[in-house]
């Protein structure tokens, strides 16, 4: 009796033991991917729909890879995949710790205000940006970028089709809105954010993209799956002063150029003052300090380029070094494009948004992306989209360029302040 | 000048990766190459420069401290690296079946190396050396892999530098008054005019410049083979980490 319960409670011992022993190592292998786990939902479904979020990683990406693939060519990355209505996410931001200035504290302070409406766990007086929170407040600000663009289109999800059609059909009709409901394309735009510009750079490689000279923000097309994405690391545009304002303006263009090439479904590139002139149009309606650049003439990235855009363009404007609305209208490259022409393109936006309240740009915009006449497998030639444009600005705006620089050059000395 | 090209190699695309259609076999495992092939694959289209690697490491979070030594002026190292096919390589590259594991055989794994594009010739170093010892080691094998001696042309270019300098910040200046001469509210033709003669000038005598120094910088590559990937090596077991 005695032996038995001798040897039951050894039993007992050694089961807690092994239990003991085992402990740590399940503890350890979940310390070990608990950086993968939201804390701020910790993937409970009622607050990811609340917040309006559809999936954590690992996620559906490409034609020939999804996310995982991604995470096993840069594991030590520890890529944060996040999925909201439109985007599909990947962020390697590092925390950041809250600015100083008090400006970009109050700024800062109401984004996260406006976050904690649908994640009510979020502290809005942090002293850090953890890497969770950042990559929440990338997924609110580019949802907010995707709404802008429909409202500034005139477009509502109903006009595009409901599901994804699959392969362009080489005969489109003039009503062809794309092939599917992300503003025309198939797919959810996808979004990269990484800290490293060379896991960018082979990422691009990978994605079997030609080998740039130096490490650039990527853009590409995911053909069967119909989706766009954008790539770019907080390194490419590295400032010391409030880094993540930086790279927001910077996403938050770049964005905007993306969407509105996606718009009736990417098949032409647009004219490099209308994608470049709208995409700084809608930044700095809300950041009136900010302006980005898809390329430019002699561009030197470390430079910072002045502001008071419509001060300068008033001036340009009265002193006749504005640049002509049809030598502008004509390049297809941004690198194209002097600093002088980049804030003409942005006027001249300006000007063509406030017209009938926008609604007259929107359907120029719509013309010019309409389906151009281009052979099978072959991109259409630019001479359509300049002919398109041209056609547009005629029957919308009922101007042809020379009149169109005339009716600017009124409204910028009219519109524009002196100082 | 002294902008470093780097090269960020993949063995493989996606597209490679994924199964081909009609063809039943799974996705492509990965492997490491066999070194002569990973020598290859990381030279990239017709590369017959003498190669840098640098192996990045998750301590070194995406700089480059292993090469450029922080306390030191890095001209020379820079200058020094133009006459290189300069390649970053990522930290997974230790795994045993990263592909180009291979390159780096030894148990202790260098940072940084240097070599022909074959691989031969080859110099390692931890990332702590000196910068002493790697301009050494640089010029030695640019001497190897081109036909002109390095050093007359690194100072020459280092006189170019300080040239290049001087016309940058002109052109800044310049460009400044005219566009501030511009963007007044009754702007002078004549200093426009004299701004758009100056800007043009100092863009003249820096192209004439940059032309020089390139010429300097031509050392003319002696004629070698690229190498070709064996195609029935097989793969040498990756040593350690």
């Amino acid at each position: 009796m005695v032996i038995s319960h001798l040897v039951r409670r050894t039993r007992v011992a050694s089961s807690v033991l092994l239990l003991a022993l085992a402990l740590p190592t399940v503890a350890l292998a979940q310390d070990k991917n608990a950086w993968r786990t939201d804390p701020y939902t910790k993937a409970d479904p009622k607050i990811m729909a609340r917040a309006g979020y559809v999936k954590y990683g690992p996620l559906e990406w490409a034609d020939d890879h999804d996310t995982s693939k991604i995470d096993a060519m840069m594991p030590e990355a520890r890529i944060l995949w996040l999925e909201t209505k439109h985007f599909r996410i990947g962020s390697t931001l590092p925390t950041l710790a809250m600015p100083k200035d008090s400006k970009a504290k109050r700024r800062l302070g109401a984004e996260l205000k406006q976050l904690k409406k649908l994640l009510p766990s979020i502290k809005t007086k942090t002293k850090k940006l953890d890497r969770w929170l950042r990559l929440h407040l990338y997924a609110q600000r580019l949802e907010a970028i995707y709404a802008d663009v429909e409202k500034a289109l005139h477009v509502t999800a109903k006009d595009f089709p409901k599901k994804y059609v699959g392969k362009l059909p080489l005969n489109r009709p003039a009503t062809f809105m794309g092939l599917g409901p992300y503003l025309g394309m198939g797919d959810k735009m996808c979004v990269l954010l990484l800290n490293k510009p060379s896991n960018l750079m082979r990422y691009a490689a990978k994605c079997g993209q030609p080998a740039a000279k130096k490490p650039n923000p990527i853009a590409i097309h995911f053909f069967d799956r119909g989706s766009l994405l954008f790539g770019t690391s907080d390194k490419l545009v590295a400032t010391t002063k409030d880094p993540d304002y930086q790279l927001q303006a910077h996403v938050q263009f770049n964005m905007t150029v993306q969407l509105l090439h996606a718009f009736r479904h990417f098949s032409h590139s647009l004219p490099a003052w209308l994608a470049d002139g709208f995409a700084n149009s809608m930044l700095m309606a809300q950041h009136p300090t900010k302006h980005s650049f898809s390329g430019m003439k002699n561009w030197d990235r470390a430079k910072t380029y002045p502001g008071k855009w419509n001060v300068n363009c008033r001036r340009l404007a009265q002193n006749d070094f504005y640049s002509r609305g049809h030598a502008l209208s004509r390049h297809q490259s941004p690198y194209e494009l002097t600093f002088n022409d980049q804030m003409c393109s942005w006027s001249r936006v300006d000007y063509l948004r406030s017209i009938a309240g926008g609604k007259k740009f929107a359907e120029f915009v719509a013309l010019v992306s309409a389906p151009m006449p281009a052979l099978p497998g072959k991109a259409p030639d630019f001479a359509h989209v300049l002919k398109a444009q041209d056609e547009a600005l005629k029957a919308v705006f009922g101007m042809t360029w020379e009149e169109f620089d005339e009716a600017w050059l009124k409204y910028a000395i009219k519109k524009y302040p002196r100082k | 000048m002294l902008r470093l090209d780097w090269h960020f190699p993949v063995a493989t695309a996606f597209a490679d990766d994924a199964p081909k259609d009609g063809r039943t076999s799974a996705a492509m495992v990965e492997r490491a190459l066999p070194r002569a092939e990973a020598f290859y694959k990381v030279n990239g289209k017709g590369n017959k420069k003498p190669l840098l690697v640098l192996r990045e490491c998750t301590l070194c979070k995406g700089t480059e401290h292993a090469l450029f030594d922080r306390r030191l002026n890095n001209e020379k190292t820079k200058l020094l690296c133009q006459w290189f096919y300069c390649v970053k390589l990522p930290p997974k590259v230790m795994d045993a079946k990263h592909p180009f594991r291979n390159l780096f055989q030894k148990e202790k794994p260098p940072h940084v190396f240097i070599c022909s594009p074959d691989g031969s010739n080859l110099t390692e170093f931890s990332g702590e050396q000196t910068q002493a010892a790697l301009h050494k080691a640089m010029i030695q094998l640019i001497g190897k892999s081109y036909e002109k001696k390095p050093m007359p042309a690194v100072k020459s270019m280092l006189r170019f530098l300080s040239q290049f300098d001087k016309h940058d910040g002109m052109l800044q200046q310049y460009e400044t008054q005219l566009q501030t001469e511009m963007l007044r509210s009754k702007p002078r033709k004549s200093a426009l005019k004299k701004l758009q003669k100056q800007i043009a000038k100092v863009r003249k005598q820096r192209d004439t410049a940059m032309k020089r120094a390139k010429a300097v910088c031509d050392l003319k590559l002696k004629v070698i083979k690229t190498p070709a990937a064996k195609a029935g090596e097989e793969a040498a077991p990756a040593a350690g980490r």
